[in-house]
């Protein structure tokens, strides 16, 4: 009989009640669609942030770091094996590791860095998100834009280095650094010029930002890389990684205050929607009581009934929030994340959140419902 | 043999500062098979008295008691299942749920929990009785006045109540309907129901088997 009254009175009802399902779908459609906006926007900024380059450089204790950054000879040789060590480990924040080797090669009076890359790969990298170095291919080589310059090369031709060619293969934008004046080469191949066989000088790396807090997350990566290879220091571009911190916590904080506000709205639509229900049907609660029914069967009357319309909206407004997403979404995104799609997962979290919102809400006129007196009820007449 | 019962019963409202007794020291015992019919001015305690014998108000002073057993000392769950099981409402207003069809509100109190269950053929002797069965499906709203109190007794007498409280039943209500409505109450208490009938109309002061004036919350009777 509970839910045969629940059914008819939504019935009766109906122009009320399809006017709060639509409003309870259109609170949920707009907070999954502006939550899966601002998760591939959060995605999509922190790739603009990553393209600005790697944020970590690894190296020997003892190395001077002037030295690598003017490729001195006095440079330290350790092996690659740490890199691969590195990548192994999930723990690790960082990711997108890089094993280089350099020195410098003289031609027409003009220095470059004759640089080897191979890279570590960590099993969890995306191959939407990917290393910001590309390996170079046996035969290949790619110049950065002074070494192309000076060396009047283009995409395409050749290049002799110690009495093999290699085609080039790009030409790496200016950067305003010294990796403009850079020859990239596959790592294998300098290890055998230079004769130091699984020797690199140091290790790129991004660290991925855990938690809101910068020095936190540099202090703890310092600490397990000191662990984990104790013969190693870390080198942090802090700039770079505050950036991507700070461009994430805007989103974040732009989601937060916006599901704020839609929450707000959601529970004064129901509030007042109960309200006007409640009063309605004061006569209604009277008559029950009077009949011998307790004040908990008639607000669960009330209380299943939001409960259902909430489960209801959840459902729909999470497939209408979701597909505005699809739809609308990857248009406006300037970098492009991984494909902006139906997020399943998130669907019991919404409808758990709608329902305890819709519950909440519903109480409060309630509230005024469960203290009025039955018997004045009735005598209002 | 049912019996009610009240004792020194009283009942006092408080507004702002002034206190009014709309209740004062009753003593009466109503009877099963007798129809006692009280009546008064506005505002003299009818319904307050109607509410605190029905369990649904609860007295200032004294007592109410159903053969023998003090309602008001009764849990109120107890109560509860005493006015689900015992009592019979029927309002001037009637209080029908307007979303639920004839049949519906008919059977409503056997549906809610705790309730008796129905006799098969209690339901088809009142659509019977009171010439409703072709308006089984209609909502209250498009049923007459008439009609709507008449499905109003009906709610009342599906449960076959020990103590029927009737408040203003036939206010709204034609000679003809009124007669109807009188008359089924009247049945229902020489079928051995305790029937109790609040009402302003002079006609029906008469029609029970007692008659009891309220004023200022003290009987005096007729």
């Amino acid at each position: 009989m509970r839910l045969t009254l629940i059914f008819q009175q939504a019935v009766y009802k109906r122009f009320v009640t399809v006017l709060l399902l639509l409003a309870l779908t259109a609170s949920v459609s707009l907070y999954v669609y502006i939550s899966n906006t601002s998760r591939y926007t959060n995605r999509s900024m922190q790739l603009i942030v990553k393209k600005l380059g790697h944020n970590l450089i690894i190296l020997p204790d003892s190395t001077n770091p002037l030295d690598v950054y003017w490729c001195t000879d006095k440079q330290t040789l350790f092996t690659e094996d740490v890199a691969v060590r590195l990548a192994d480990d999930h723990e690790l924040a960082s990711r997108y590791f890089v094993s280089v080797l350099q020195t410098r090669l003289t031609r027409n009076d003009n220095i470059f860095l004759l640089t080897g890359i191979g890279i570590a790969q960590r099993s969890d990298e995306t191959a939407e998100k990917g290393n910001m170095i590309r390996p170079v291919r046996k035969g290949e080589a790619r110049l950065g834009a002074m070494a192309a310059k000076q060396l009047r090369r283009a995409t395409g031709d050749t290049l002799q280095i110690n009495g093999d060619t290699y085609k080039i293969e790009s030409i790496v934008k200016e950067k305003g650094n010294e990796d403009d004046y850079r020859i990239y080469i596959p790592l294998a191949i300098l290890q055998s010029i230079l004769h130091q066989k699984g020797q690199i000088h140091y290790i790129l790396a991004f660290l991925c930002q855990h938690g809101s807090n910068v020095e936190k997350t540099i202090k703890n990566e310092t600490a397990m890389l000191k662990n984990l290879v104790p013969e190693m220091k870390l080198i942090t571009k802090t700039d770079l990684i505050q950036g991507r911190a700070l461009a994430r916590q805007t989103t974040d904080r732009t989601l937060y205050y916006l599901l704020g506000l839609i929450l707000i709205v959601t529970i004064l639509i129901i509030i007042i929607s109960g309200a006007q229900e409640v009063a309605e049907r004061r006569k209604e609660t009277g008559i029950l009581i009077a009949m011998g029914t307790g004040r908990s069967y008639i607000l669960s009357l009330y209380f299943i009934k939001i409960g259902i319309l909430a489960l209801l909206s959840s459902v729909t407004g999470f497939i209408i929030g979701s597909a505005l997403a699809v739809y609308w979404t990857s248009v406006f995104l300037v970098t492009e994340t991984a494909e902006v799609a139906y997020q399943w997962a998130d669907l019991p979290k919404i409808s758990l959140l709608t329902l305890l919102t819709s519950l909440a809400a519903e109480s409060i006129p309630l509230f005024s419902l469960f203290r009025s007196d039955p018997s004045s009820i009735l005598m209002e007449e | 043999m049912d019996e009610l019962s009240v004792t020194e019963l009283s009942r006092l409202y408080r507004k702002h500062d002034a206190v009014i007794t709309a209740v004062d020291r009753l003593n009466f015992r109503f009877k099963s098979g007798e129809m006692t019919v009280i009546h008064g001015s506005s505002g003299s305690g009818k319904s307050t008295l109607l509410l605190m014998l029905g369990g649904m108000m609860r007295p200032t002073s004294g007592t109410v008691k159903f053969n023998g057993e003090d309602l008001y000392a009764m849990s109120g769950s107890a109560r509860r299942m005493f006015r689900n099981l015992k009592v019979g409402f029927v309002f001037q207003k009637f209080h029908l749920l307007p979303y639920l069809t004839v049949r519906q509100n008919i059977l409503l109190p056997l549906h809610l929990p705790g309730a008796v269950s129905l006799r098969k053929d209690r339901l088809d002797g009142l659509l019977e009785r009171f010439k409703l069965a072709d308006r089984l499906h209609h909502r209250p709203e498009e049923l007459s006045v008439g009609e709507q109190q008449r499905v109003a007794l009906m709610r009342t007498l599906i449960k076959d109540p020990a103590l029927i409280l009737a408040d203003e039943p036939t206010g709204n209500l034609d000679p003809d309907n009124l007669a109807v409505v009188a008359q089924a109450l009247h049945d229902e208490a020489n079928a051995g129901r305790i029937v109790i009938l609040v009402t302003h109309n002079t006609p029906l002061f008469s029609i029970g088997d007692c008659e009891l004036h309220l004023n200022h919350g003290r009987f005096s009777q007729s």
